[in-house]
């Protein structure tokens, strides 16, 4: 049987992108784009999202089918839940447990940093505010996750 | 926000650590005073005088106690605040940088020199503002550092900043006369910030000079403006120097005394920083220059003399002879540990 049609196959690989400035979305998108990075995006902005997203509820709850994403970047600062939080929730679920999760945030303050190593971040990437460094920071992580990393084995919620 | 409220801070934070230091000495003078007359006397009640010094150290326990909180208030304060700047102030900083470029990029073909020369400017300003801020960011993480005082090798970590600095441009002359076997108890990772800041001030300001020279060492003499027997340091060149009727803002964070195009990179955050450093070990940091002559930068650690404990070492008295004052009276640690 052939997955619905709005639901993508799932060897496409899938940016979840967890920002709630409007401004830093749209300038992590163009840089994705002026990256040549065409995979599938899919952006939530704030920590309940995120959440519902993953795991297939709420308002997310027909994502049936669609595969987790490849990689998720995560702000830390976020309406509702926050990133640390949901980064908590994403290494306690079996689902999610192996997500490659990448922190990517303006804050350079200890306590972020320890606190999301300590959760289980894959990585930590503070966000330039020179476009042209951001640039280099998005396709570097970019061609990291999507292409140089082998995924962990998938799940499908 | 920034600048006129975490500067006021971060000011406080260190004069709330003077202050406590200051305690401790007042303290730690009393406790000896008490000790001292408890060896002497026999083994009668308490005199009067005794009655009296007891009071007296009860009540300057409670001050350094208020004065212990009022700074882990104001620590707190300022952790939030550069916590909330290190999150929120970026972002906008990050959305005029990249649209500023978005929009040379995507219509830049629509724009005349002109504005092209105001977007490079407002991208410029984005670039500056943020340093400021990761100036500000940085300041703050010297007050709110924590302090493990040791003993330091000034003289090593000079001549290791000293080594870094010809390496970077060996192409510069320059004479450094480090004295040997200068030692401190100190924080080694706060000392080393502030003779840094020092020593590529000294650096950048010879660049041009004919037998530049830069030196460290420990006064044999200190002038009169300093308590006597604190040990003094004194870094000094022989670079361009400053003139003396602007010195009171020397030490205030983002002040200069040279305009940018003469010494290009300079954002008024060192000596800023090395003032906080040398108040948060209980000492105290001046300048003397003369233009054309060169500058000496000259800073104490400590406010007690050399030899008796100074305000940072915690007073540790045997239990059969301590001079108790009364229960729940604690014997201060160091008030930067206090955290």
């Amino acid at each position: 049987m052939s997955p619905p049609e709005s639901a993508p196959s799932i060897q496409d690989k899938l940016i979840l992108l967890v920002e709630d400035n409007p401004d830093d979305e749209t300038l992590t998108l163009r840089a994705l784009s002026k990256n040549g990075i065409r995979h599938r995006i899919e952006v939530v902005r704030d920590g309940v999202e995120a959440l519902d997203f993953l795991f297939a509820r709420g308002a997310h709850a027909t994502r049936v089918g669609w595969g987790m994403p490849t990689v998720t970047l995560l702000d830390l600062k976020l309406p509702r839940v926050n990133g640390l939080e949901v980064l908590r929730q994403i290494r306690a679920d079996a689902r999610t447990r192996n997500l490659p999760v990448v922190v990517l945030t303006s804050s350079r303050e200890d306590e972020d940093l320890i606190q999301s190593y300590g959760l289980g971040a894959n990585s930590y990437i503070r966000k330039p505010v020179d476009f042209v460094q951001f640039m280099d920071a998005v396709r570097q992580v970019g061609n990291y996750w999507l292409i140089l990393n082998e995924e962990p084995p998938g799940h499908v919620p | 926000m920034s600048a006129s409220l975490i500067v006021p801070l971060a000011l406080s934070a260190s004069l709330v650590v003077a202050g406590l230091s200051w305690w401790n000495v007042v303290l730690h003078r009393r406790l000896r005073a008490g000790r001292d007359r408890e060896e002497a006397r026999c083994s009668a009640g308490p005199s009067p005088e005794e009655e009296q010094w007891r009071r007296a150290a009860l009540e300057a326990a409670g001050q350094a106690d208020q004065l212990r909180l009022q700074l882990r208030e104001t620590q707190r304060e300022l952790a939030s605040l550069s916590y909330s700047i290190s999150h929120d102030m970026r972002a906008p900083l990050r959305g005029i940088d990249g649209f500023s470029q978005a929009l040379a990029e995507d219509y830049g073909d629509c724009l005349d020199a002109t504005a092209h020369d105001y977007l490079r400017r407002v991208r410029a300003g984005a670039t500056q503002l943020n340093l400021l801020i990761e100036d500000l960011l940085s300041l703050s993480r010297i007050v709110r550092a924590p302090y493990r005082p040791e003993e330091v090798d000034l003289s090593a970590l000079v001549a290791a900043a000293a080594g870094e600095l010809s390496a970077a441009e060996p192409m510069r002359q320059l004479h450094w006369d480090v004295q040997s076997g200068v030692a401190a108890l100190g924080d080694r990772a706060l000392l080393d910030v502030a003779l840094r800041h020092l020593l590529v001030n000294a650096w950048k300001f010879t660049a041009g000079r004919i037998a530049a020279r830069i030196s460290f060492r420990v006064l044999e003499t200190p002038g009169p403006e300093w308590p006597p027997g604190v040990p003094v340091y004194e870094v000094r060149d022989n670079g361009v120097g400053f003139d003396m009727q602007y010195a009171g803002k020397l030490f205030g964070a983002f002040q200069k005394m040279h305009v940018p195009e003469d010494f290009p990179g300079g954002r008024g955050i060192g000596l800023a920083t090395v003032q906080r450093i040398v108040a948060r070990h209980g000492g105290s940091v001046r300048a003397d220059a003369t233009p054309q002559e060169g500058a000496a930068f000259t800073f104490s650690l400590t406010s007690a003399p050399a030899g008796g404990e100074p305000p940072g070492a915690e007073v540790a008295l045997p239990a059969g002879r301590m001079p108790v004052p009364g229960p729940g009276m604690t014997v201060p640690r160091h008030p930067t540990n206090a955290r």
